[in-house]
């Protein structure tokens, strides 16, 4: 391309952007003649270009804007609004007509003629009015004064400073960066070879070098840095196109646009801002009459906030609108399908908000229908994340919405805390950090081993703790026990890292990966450390996913991290009450046919058993505390278990909640009757295990119905979850057959290779180190396993994972904990080994 | 953009020399000087070769940045198994891919050479046992690869050209090479 050209190009690409702020400057405050100016120059350079370099389409259309613009400045014509939208017209086709002159070095074709009869209307009505105003001594936007006193847009004074500047290739800034980050690297060398020396003729040299050296880090740093309003710049132009679509008044306030913020940052969080933007005004602002109504000022604002905190910059979006409709937030996720109604119900405010972030929200109706604010939430937010930042996001009904975002300042340099696993050294993120916990010997009894997990008892709530050598494949020290737990806070997680040693908090140049392990999870980079050593820098969010701990799309763990550990698949709805005994108790929703009330006076005693009339049988009842009755007039609630025709009623004194979370079963030294113990909703809750109960109340309650035509299967029960195996394996059992468990893939395929006796495979699908899907696979790869009926167990069931899970070789898909079906799966599987064995 | 041919024949790929080159390097520097004017007159092209196991190789040696002595490397868990890890060059980290393993051969267990490619955008080190001499090959006498040649080589090799007493050189395609190492992944990417 040609230099002038490219030149060219560069420049103009530069002062449009000016030239569009000032135009909405302008817009606001007419009499300014500063910006009027300023803007009249800007457009007669562009125009001079033109004529130098032969472009003429570009050049008839800058030739009449600035016509316009001159008539302005002399005081000819006032500024009006018309004026300046025909000014701002021609600018998006100048635009167009750059971005074909940078792709093809020529102007493109195009009908610029309605464009160019707007600017000559544009200059006519002025005309008009003036004529009709009849006075030639109107300064410049007289008429458009008046409205001065309310502007439609508020921005900073522009400073005008003739700072020496250099226009300096952003790349040239990158290439500098990395030279001195190696200049560092040699700095430190040197001083450790130094430090040896006590009189070392270097010594003082090397201080002066190492002085110079950060100084230089400084400055460079500094030239990356810019003001956050290079963000902020398009802003005052797309909400007045806007403001026009939608009919509303916005005025625009942006405090805090000096702010710096390093550049690479700066160019990730551009576009969030305008999405954001632009939602406040499409969903959050009301139309003026609505506004009047509800007693607000009839133009609503926007307000954008930006200030340093620390090593982060905080920016909020603020707008005084109608805020955001919660009911309607729930009408639309009863719509998708992970979403039952019940859990719906049950969400508070804040995890409805956290909603507004799942993918896909943005193209429900809801945007149009009501005042959801769903556009595109989630892809601000993985930009923001992008970059290492937060967003969050409050609303009150009414009042009005704000969005925050929190980027930490800058990613070139950040600061780390180095750990050490199975003799490797690794980097970990601080902003990731939420705190140390350091395990000494005595601690032990603090970290627990339930089945299928590891918990550290940590302030009342069980945190999930996953070793760094497990999840990277390294051999686990066997001769100490690990010296810390990093706690470490994802959007959607948190979870305690277990390292071998913690080393030291260093500032780190992060380096990309390349490609051939670019796409490991589980590193966000690398870096090199004083002493020339490569390490990894380790990615929390890529640690969890590894560890499968992060949450699918879990509201509930997105909302409050820290109160939702473990791992997802252990994530289920339970029915938790009060049963006159101390403390409280839960049962799995999914095993709870229905909830009743019955007055102790309609129970009738028979020798040892209690019934009720129910639904014209009688219902046997229980209770886990065998005395009191309560108040005879005062209605017990009973929770009503069925299978098949079969029912009973466990009587308790109180139904506290439904709550759906993450569940760590301990389940060690239980009483009968009760399958272990976890913490639900903050507190120690006991979980009931069910069969027991239906035995107390019918003791022929499994005997009576199987046993029959099946014979005796040996059960290989495969799954991580120590929760579910608790509850399916005594069922199992109950139903006559021998139950054997794994609590992986891996573990499952050694015992039946080993030669286990096993009739039917029941196998969980998402496991640590070798998952249902290769599990089957190997199985059925395996000429002596291969024929074995094997059932996927899951806790959801779409039809996606159950065609999956067929194709790679399950006979069979099942949601645990629905009794009947497993029940039913397992009698056609007996029915179906009865046969092959006859 | 200046035209990137030019480029590549004028940089010397390291004038920063700290002993770390030896005399093939130099010799790659005098050959890729050779190879702007043979481009010129005839298909001639240059090749740096090298040994993996018994098999001599080469590649394009506009596309080798330099050649260094066994250096350290640094260890990356769940990387895929021919790469051992990442290389220090003077600050800016590149990925080793060992060709002994990426072409199912044991490792020798002694440090052999890195050869540092151009791959794309990247730079990557192969680490190979030898290397030898710079090459003058021309187009015309490359052949399409034996049909005896066995998989994993062949998805890497452009063609074979009988070259001296020294039998037969696998002129190979960098960018095929890394992609096949990516392909032997495992199921780690988590």
């Amino acid at each position: 391309m040609d230099e002038g050209l490219r030149i060219f190009l560069l420049e103009s690409r530069e002062n449009l952007q000016r030239f569009e702020e000032e135009i909405v400057v302008l817009a606001a405050e007419p009499s300014n003649g500063e910006v009027l100016r300023s803007i009249f120059r800007t457009l007669h350079t562009l125009k001079g270009m033109c004529g130098f370099l032969q472009l003429e389409r570009l050049g008839r259309i800058a030739h009449l804007a600035e016509e316009i613009l001159m008539r302005m400045r002399e005081g000819e014509l006032p500024v009006s609004r018309v004026a300046i939208d025909a000014i701002l017209a021609a600018v998006d086709v100048i635009r167009i007509i750059l971005d074909g002159l940078e792709r093809d070095g020529t102007e493109p074709e195009g009908d610029d003629r309605s464009l160019l009869l707007q600017l000559e209307r544009a200059m006519e009505a002025m005309e008009a009015k003036e004529a009709a105003g009849g006075h030639a001594s109107t300064g410049p936007g007289q008429e458009a004064l008046a409205d001065a006193a309310e502007p439609a847009f508020m921005s900073q004074p522009r400073e005008v400073t003739a700072a020496q500047t250099l226009r300096v290739d952003v790349a040239v800034l990158d290439r500098l960066m990395n030279r001195i980050e190696e200049l560092v690297l040699a700095r430190n060398r040197l001083s450790q070879l130094v430090q040896r020396d006590e009189d070392s003729l270097y010594r003082s040299p090397i201080q002066e070098l190492d002085r110079v050296t950060t100084e230089l880090q400084d400055v460079v740093m500094q030239a990356r840095m810019q003001d956050i309003a290079q963000a902020w710049r398009r802003l005052p132009r797309i909400l007045r196109d806007l403001c026009q679509t939608t009919g509303k008044m916005v005025d625009l306030k942006m405090v805090g646009g000096e702010t710096q913020i390093d550049r690479q940052v700066l160019d990730a969080i551009e576009e969030p801002f305008i999405h954001l933007v632009r939602n406040s005004v499409d969903h959050g602002i009301e139309l003026a009459g609505e506004r009047e109504r509800s007693g607000k000022r009839p133009a609503g604002t926007v307000e954008l906030r930006a200030r340093q905190d620390g090593g982060h910059i905080v920016v909020e979006i603020l707008d005084d609108g109608r805020g955001i409709d919660l009911e309607s937030v729930r009408r639309k996720l009863r719509e998708r399908p992970e979403f039952n109604s019940g859990r719906v119900e049950n969400m508070t405010d804040s995890q409805l908000l956290e909603c507004l972030f799942l993918p896909g929200f943005t193209t429900a109706p809801i945007v149009t229908e009501v005042s959801g604010r769903g556009v595109g939430m989630d892809v601000v937010r993985s930009k923001v994340e992008s970059v290492a930042g937060t967003v969050t996001l409050r609303s009150t009904p009414g009042k009005g919405t704000c969005v925050q975002i929190k980027i930490p300042l800058t990613l070139a340099i950040s600061s780390a805390l180095i750990v050490e696993a199975a003799g490797e050294t690794f980097a970990i993120p601080q902003l990731n950090i939420q705190e140390l916990v350091r395990i000494q010997e005595e601690d032990d009894r603090l970290i627990e081993n339930v089945p299928g997990s590891t918990v550290l008892r940590l302030r009342e709530k069980l945190l999930t703790l996953v070793s760094l050598s497990t999840l990277l494949d390294l051999p686990q020290r066997q001769d100490r026990p690990p010296e810390g737990v990093v706690v470490l806070s994802t959007q959607d997680t948190t979870f305690g890292l277990m390292v071998d040693r913690v080393v030291d908090t260093v500032e780190i140049v992060v380096k990309p990966l390349g490609r051939l392990v670019s796409d490991l999870v589980v590193y966000a980079g690398t870096t090199v450390l004083g002493d020339g050593k490569v390490i990894m820098i380790l990615d929390p969010v890529g640690l969890s996913r590894r560890g499968r701990l992060d949450g699918p799309l879990a509201p509930g763990s997105a909302v409050a991290p820290g109160e939702t550990v473990g791992a997802a698949q252990d994530r289920m709805s339970l029915l938790v009450f009060e049963d006159g005994t101390e403390g409280r108790k839960a049962v799995p929703l999914p095993l709870v046919t229905r909830l009743e009330e019955f007055s102790p006076r309609e129970i009738e005693l028979t020798s040892d058993r209690r019934l009720v009339q129910y639904r014209g049988g009688l219902l046997p009842l229980v209770s886990i505390d065998r005395g009191d009755e309560g108040d005879p007039d005062r209605p017990r609630p009973v929770i009503v278990f069925s299978d098949g025709a079969r029912s009973m009623g466990l009587m308790v004194r109180r139904i506290i909640d439904i709550v759906d979370q993450v569940i760590q079963l301990d389940a060690r030294a239980c009483l009968p009757g009760i399958a272990g113990v976890a913490v639900v909703d903050g507190h120690a809750t006991e979980i009931i295990d069910m069969h027991h109960f239906l035995q107390l109340a019918d003791p022929e309650w499994f005997t009576s119905q199987t046993r029959t035509a099946e014979g005796e299967l040996d059960i290989l029960l495969v799954d991580d979850s120590g929760f579910f195996r608790q509850m399916l394996a005594p069922l199992l059992s109950a139903l006559g057959h021998r139950v054997h468990q794994a609590s992986h893939g891996e573990e499952a395929l050694g015992l039946l290779e080993s030669g286990l006796p096993c009739d039917l495979l029941l196998s969980d699908l998402v496991m640590p180190r070798m998952d249902g899907y290769e599990l089957i696979s190997r199985v059925r790869a395996d000429p002596r396993l291969a024929g074995t009926p094997a059932i996927a167990l899951t806790v959801r069931s779409t039809s996606r994972d159950r065609e999956r899970a067929v194709q790679v070789g399950f006979d069979d898909f099942l949601v645990k904990l629905d009794r009947d079906a497993v029940t039913a799966a397992i009698r056609h599987a007996a029915s179906r080994v009865e046969r092959c064995v006859s | 953009m200046s035209d990137p041919q030019g480029r590549e024949g004028t940089a010397t790929p390291d004038r920063r020399g700290r002993g770390e080159r030896r005399v093939e390097d130099r010799k790659v520097d005098t050959d890729r000087r050779q190879k702007v004017v043979d481009r010129r007159s005839d298909g001639n092209e240059s090749y740096v070769t090298f040994w993996v196991g018994e098999n001599r190789l080469g590649v394009r040696a506009d596309q080798v940045r330099e050649v260094l002595e066994a250096r350290p490397i640094a260890r990356v868990p769940l990387a895929p198994p021919a790469v051992p890890g990442l290389l220090n060059l003077r600050g800016q980290i590149v990925c080793a891919l060992d060709l002994r393993i990426l072409f199912g051969l044991t490792s020798t267990g002694t440090p052999g050479m890195n050869v540092v490619v151009r791959d794309r955008a990247e730079v990557v080190g192969l680490l190979v046992d030898r290397v030898g001499d710079v090459i003058e090959v021309s187009r015309s006498a490359i052949r399409p690869p034996p049909a005896t040649l066995g998989h994993p080589w062949r998805d890497a090799c452009l063609g074979v050209v009988k070259h001296g007493d020294s039998g037969l050189l696998m002129v190979m395609d960098i960018p095929r090479i890394v992609d096949g190492a990516d392909r032997d992944r495992g199921h780690e990417l988590g």
